[in-house]
């Protein structure tokens, strides 16, 4: 019944058998992907084992030591109050991180719920809910947070909230779109017409293959995220001193920036390379996820 | 002849609306299959073969498009009036589908044996283990080699006929009544499409399944089909056994398709003969017969009035002014 020549075909293909294989094998050629992939990588073993590395209490006031140049001892300095600039910034990276992750998850959770729906019911319910987005996203991202924090006070948990709801418009957006345009594949014609049920399709069918570029955008937007925090601690609304945030070191160093200037320069390389890790990442992801660099495989 | 009847489509009428205006897709389709026979859908494209198909399932996407009227009977139920719950029921395991391009037809994030597995859990509430050694067997009898390692590729991993493959077996892991293929060979090279329609041929006659197949090519038919169905315009012109339709057939756009192939028992070179012109705007039917502007015997009726489907002799419908009165030409 089969073909020689089909099973000729088929047998060099075994050798690729994931999808994942498949993504990791175009991102791994992608040099400044992989070195966004280190710099991501690194900056979640520091905030993961922040307390094995940090040499100090990063909240530990010793106005003896104020303002030291970095030494052996202190590794970046020590800031007005006499704190380890090195394992604050070890501890701000906790923070950075933390943030990042859970406000965009908050982000990308709304977003995909108000975006399935939208793109997969479409109607009032569609016109409705862009709409609402529209409103949203109305205000400028910044403002809007700004607002937020003023309005419930500095906490992590309302960075949270604050970067979570004004961040979820554009999940909602390109959710939309996505499924809009895998709804119309054959493929999800096929699951109806095996009785599957709407939920069920959403989640199986579509949701996955509607995922690429939202991946590619939750890893440019948790960069996007973390500078968004780093300003509103540096205004004073974000995370509450004495803890450590790069944001807040920065608006704290900026006096002394002419006489002290590693006061600032060292959460300002932190908050440049991680953003930079995740754009890099994000790139990177955007090109490995791209069917299109398929054809250049298959020449 | 007694065949029991699974499927009978009674004047069915598909509509979109659309903001170029109402697109009259289907507009009185009338068919009847039995149970494990084959029925060939013929007919250009746009003539509405696959909207009568996917009204058959109700799944014309709505909106914008309509089923306005007609009637369903599958199997004691009529489709148009069941619940949607009944429906999901159907679709998958009493009722499968093929599409034409087996390219697109299959989920690219899952693996080919989720996808087959996926209508044996729905339907035979069957537990992972037991599917999965379900889909293995439905894989082996398509005839895809090493199914045990197959199973658990992605469709990007097979060609164009071993997907085919994959969809015949994910459409009938449920044993369907009926299976609707939508022009299942038309994206795939001869020799595969050979295959796939051996193929589905000697999988009807193991499970005496029901076939309706969609396709533009008569010769497809003739092999493969014991009944044919002939779409015009959203219309069905034509309705009878195959050997009726090859040496009788009745309806002038039928003799227009049957005059436009090319014959091999001709001697002298002789040029085929097309239909001249195009078929109507579906937005915008003509009043009288769709076929009329095109056809060689139009009398004046023709353009005024609808003709009626009628049965001009036992098993053979006609839609055509020219056997109005008791099957006699008068032209």
């Amino acid at each position: 019944m089969s073909t020689n020549s089909d099973a000729d075909k088929t047998l060099e293909l075994y050798e690729t058998s994931s999808l994942f294989l498949e993504i990791w094998d175009r991102l791994k050629r992608n040099k400044r992907a992989i070195l966004g992939l280190f710099l991501v990588i690194f900056l979640i073993l520091v905030a993961l084992f922040a307390n094995v590395i940090a040499p100090y209490d990063p909240v530990q006031i010793a106005l003896k030591d104020s303002l030291k140049e970095p030494n052996l001892a202190h590794l970046m300095g020590t800031d007005v109050l006499g704190r380890d600039i090195f394992s604050r910034i070890i501890y701000g990276a906790r923070a950075s991180l933390i943030v990042g992750v859970v406000a965009t998850s908050i982000s990308l959770v709304i977003g995909v719920i108000i975006g399935a729906f939208s793109g997969y019911y479409g109607g009032w319910l569609d016109s409705l809910m862009m709409r609402i987005t529209d409103i949203f996203s109305a205000f400028p991202f910044f403002l809007l947070a700004i607002a937020i924090m003023t309005f419930l006070g500095p906490s992590l948990l309302n960075i949270f909230f604050a970067l979570g709801i004004v961040g979820w418009t554009n999940y909602a957006r390109l959710i939309r779109g996505q499924v809009i345009l895998v709804k119309e594949s054959k493929y999800i014609e096929a699951a109806r017409s095996i009785g599957a049920k709407d939920r069920r399709i959403i989640l199986r069918h579509i949701l996955p293959n509607a995922l690429a570029p939202v991946i590619v955008y939750t890893a440019l937007n948790i960069g996007g995220v973390i500078l968004a925090e780093a300003g509103l601690s540096f205004l004073g609304l974000g995370v509450r001193p004495p803890a450590p945030s790069w944001g807040s070191m920065l608006a704290e160093g900026k006096d002394f920036i002419f006489n002290a200037s590693w006061l600032v320069v060292w959460p300002g390389v932190a908050i440049f390379l991680t953003v930079l890790g995740y754009n890099l990442l994000g790139e990177g992801l955007r090109n490995a996820l791209d069917p299109r660099l398929n054809l250049r495989r298959i020449k | 002849m007694d065949q029991e009847l699974l499927l009978r489509v009674k004047e069915l009428r598909t509509h979109f609306y659309t903001d170029a205006g109402v697109i009259k897709a289907a507009e009185g389709v009338n068919l009847e299959i039995r149970i494990g026979e084959t029925l060939g859908v013929v007919g250009e494209s746009g003539s509405g073969k696959s909207v009568a198909a996917m009204s058959i399932m109700r799944l014309i996407p709505m909106p914008p498009g309509k089923i306005v009227s007609g009637e369903v009977m599958f199997d004691g139920k009529d489709l148009l009036k069941a619940s949607e719950d009944d429906l999901m029921r159907i679709r998958g395991n009493d009722i499968a589908m093929i599409f034409q391009d087996p390219m697109t037809s299959l989920n690219p994030v899952l693996t080919v044996g989720e996808q087959i597995m996926e209508a044996i859990m729905l339907h035979l509430k069957a537990g992972r283990t037991e599917a999965k050694k379900k889909a293995v067997e439905m894989l082996k009898r398509v005839g895809i080699p090493e199914a045990e390692v197959r199973i658990d590729n992605y469709p990007h991993q097979f060609s164009g006929g071993m997907r085919q493959r994959v969809m015949i077996a994910m459409a009938l892991s449920c044993n369907p009544k009926l299976l609707i293929a939508d022009e299942p060979t038309t994206a795939l090279d001869v020799t595969i499409q050979a295959q796939i329609l051996d193929l589905m041929n000697d999988l009807k006659r193991e499970s005496g399944t029901a076939i309706m197949l969609i396709t533009h090519d008569l010769g497809i038919v003739a092999e493969l089909c014991q009944r044919v169905l002939v779409m015009y315009a959203g219309n069905t012109v034509e309705y009878t056994d195959v050997v009726s339709l090859f040496t009788k057939p009745m309806h002038p756009y039928t003799w227009g398709l049957l005059r436009s192939l090319p014959k091999l028992d001709v001697w002298a070179k002789q040029r085929l003969e097309p239909i001249q012109g195009h078929p109507p705007d579906l937005r915008n039917l003509p009043q009288g017969c769709n076929f009329a502007q095109r056809c060689n015997h139009k009398k004046p009726i023709c353009e005024q009035q609808k003709p009626t489907w009628l049965e001009i002799e036992p098993g053979h419908f006609v839609s055509c002014f020219l056997y109005e009165e008791e099957g006699k030409r008068h032209d």
